[in-house]
């Protein structure tokens, strides 16, 4: 077969079309690099251009064929009104919840993100991306989706009550979720972007049942992907833990790629689903390529491709790649390809 | 109703999760001079344990462990200031997320049902630093320490913490857990023992503090 550009490849793969060789989507390698480079949080926040350059660094050295260029994820919950604490190295995490009751969602109102400085950030920094790589490369943004963001503005437990308590307070809130996501993402698909990779992390497979991401998760994540889809882009999404009860419901909700968490098997999900959506991942992030070996990181990306067939699917990690992972672990992903035969 | 009955709707009431009728119930046996400890050990406490089993199979999730939790506590509240004695006598647990994580559920449900199970908590809360795990080990005598991290960022400073205990001579077992980290992992860095949920948590202790 003729060889395909990075993008190609990456978009061959969401259709399920053929490819070349199997493309690399880390899906998230955004505050690993930082790290590798030596490049702070808040200098990334502060200087674009320096975030951009951290990150093609590895993702040349890794040769990435779709990569994040906005990781930070969570910045809405800053434009919401809560207390973020960003560290030098790694993901903001919220400090203090800006929803202590009902009355306060009253007051809250989707901000815009051409204001958000964090946002405005990312999207300076695909731009960056964009003019550094052009059609060589596909560019995905990452993005909080409706049920996590809720749990960082009112505080996950919180939000676990509230499932009994007050259901219809949470829809209220999932509301003002969406559309605040829906107009991050019109604003930053304007930088470019192919996809945004959205992100469920609190509606993970091992914190709620099947019902509960049936009716508080699912709902909304169909709501944001159309919304990207309509804006031209493709839709990524991404939950953690261990999903396998509910993939048809994943399906449902018409995203293009699910990315995996390490706990679902890849070569269950391709036969699940497969037939409707690509899927990413899943190399194991903690103990494989952070804690790992070389070797056992090869090994494992030798098996996640054997047991995908290769077609349909997007090499990663089963979540994102922590700061601290060494390089030579990732750099096993290219070696497995190259080593792989197409099934 | 007869006080097994009591015993069989308190248990019931944990395990539904239904807070209204675990306080009427706890109200009731409190007038039919029952034995609070012994609402709390056969009635609360095995409504803990069966969920936590639920929990285990993927039958239950969070929300219904939390939900339980409210049941129960707010049950043991009404009961607590006529208990005769200090009921948690099974030893003492030392809990803490570790340093540069905030992620506490999972700790906190191993709390729940540690307090369930008789044990007495050290709740260290989030983000603990190393010294503050091994202060509190030390202040507390501590049977077991049982810190947790989902983020891998965090995972690394755990062999740091149990070279602590060793420095510090501290006798302690430690055990770990948390999304980040495994049985190979705990293997890894010399820990006495691993759980991948709450439920399997608090077996391991209770076999930990047989043992000892």
């Amino acid at each position: 077969m003729k060889e395909m550009t990075s993008r190609e490849r990456f978009i061959a793969a969401i259709n399920r079309e053929d490819v070349d060789r199997v493309p690399i989507g880390p899906p998230f390698q955004g505050y690993w690099a930082l790290d590798q480079m030596k490049v702070t949080v808040p200098d990334s926040i502060k200087d674009p251009k320096l975030a951009a350059e951290a990150q093609i660094a590895m993702v040349d050295k890794c040769e990435m064929d779709g990569f994040e260029t906005m990781w930070d994820w969570l910045c809405p919950v800053e434009a919401l009104g809560c207390t973020p604490d960003i560290p030098d190295v790694g993901a903001p995490s919220t400090a203090v919840h800006a929803i202590q009751s009902p009355s306060d969602l009253e007051g809250l109102e989707v901000p815009d993100p051409s204001c958000d400085y964090r946002a405005k950030s990312a999207f300076e920094c695909t731009q960056n991306l964009i003019d550094h790589y052009g059609d060589e490369k596909f560019y995905y943004l990452t993005l909080v989706l409706p049920f996590t963001l809720v749990g960082e503005l009112r505080g996950v437990e919180a939000l676990m009550m509230d499932l009994f308590d007050q259901p219809d307070f949470i829809k209220d809130m999932l509301d003002l979720a969406t559309d605040t996501i829906n107009a991050y993402s019109e604003y930053l698909l304007g930088s470019g972007a192919d996809g945004v990779c959205l992100c469920d992390p609190s509606a993970s497979g091992d914190l709620i049942g099947k019902e509960d991401f049936q009716e508080f998760s699912a709902p909304y994540i169909k709501k944001c992907a159309k919304k990207v889809k309509k804006e031209g882009g493709y839709a990524l999404l991404h939950v953690c833990g261990n999903t396998s009860d509910r993939l048809d419901v994943v399906a449902d909700t018409g995203v293009d790629v699910f990315s995996q968490d390490f706990l679902v098997d890849i070569g269950h999900s391709r036969e699940t689903i497969g037939d409707r959506l690509a899927v990413l991942g899943n190399v194991n992030p903690a103990e494989t390529l952070f804690a790992g070996t070389r070797e056992e990181s090869l090994k494992e990306t030798e098996e996640c491709l054997r047991k995908s067939g290769g077609k349909g699917h997007i090499l990663g990690a089963g979540c994102d790649i922590a700061p601290g992972t060494p390089l030579e672990n990732i750099l096993t992903w290219k070696e497995a390809i190259r080593n792989f035969q197409m099934g | 109703m007869d006080e097994h009955e009591i015993l069989e709707v308190l248990k019931d009431a944990v395990v539904k999760g239904d807070e209204k009728l675990s306080t009427q119930k706890a109200q009731e046996a409190i007038d039919n001079g029952m034995d609070p400890y012994k609402c709390i050990k056969q009635g609360l406490s095995e409504g803990m344990a069966v969920i936590s089993d639920l929990y285990d199979k993927r039958q239950v999730f969070v929300p219904q462990i939390l939900r339980s939790a409210r049941a129960m506590n707010m049950a043991v509240d009404i009961l607590k200031p006529l208990l005769k004695f200090d009921a948690s006598t099974s030893g003492t647990v030392v809990l803490g997320v570790v340093e540069g994580d905030i992620h506490d559920i999972g700790k906190n449900l191993v709390k729940l049902l540690c307090e369930a199970a008789g044990f007495t908590i050290i709740d260290l809360g989030k983000s603990v630093s190393i010294d503050k795990f091994v202060e509190a080990a030390k202040l507390n005598k501590a049977d077991i320490v049982g810190m947790s991290s989902l983020m891998t960022t965090s995972m690394i400073i755990m062999p740091n913490i149990i070279e602590a205990f060793k420095e510090n001579n501290l006798h302690c077992k430690v055990i770990i857990g948390g999304g980040a980290v495994s049985q190979s992992y705990a293997d890894k860095i010399g820990a006495d023992g691993y759980a991948d949920d709450a439920a399997k948590a608090v077996k391991l202790i209770e076999k930990l503090v047989a043992e000892a």
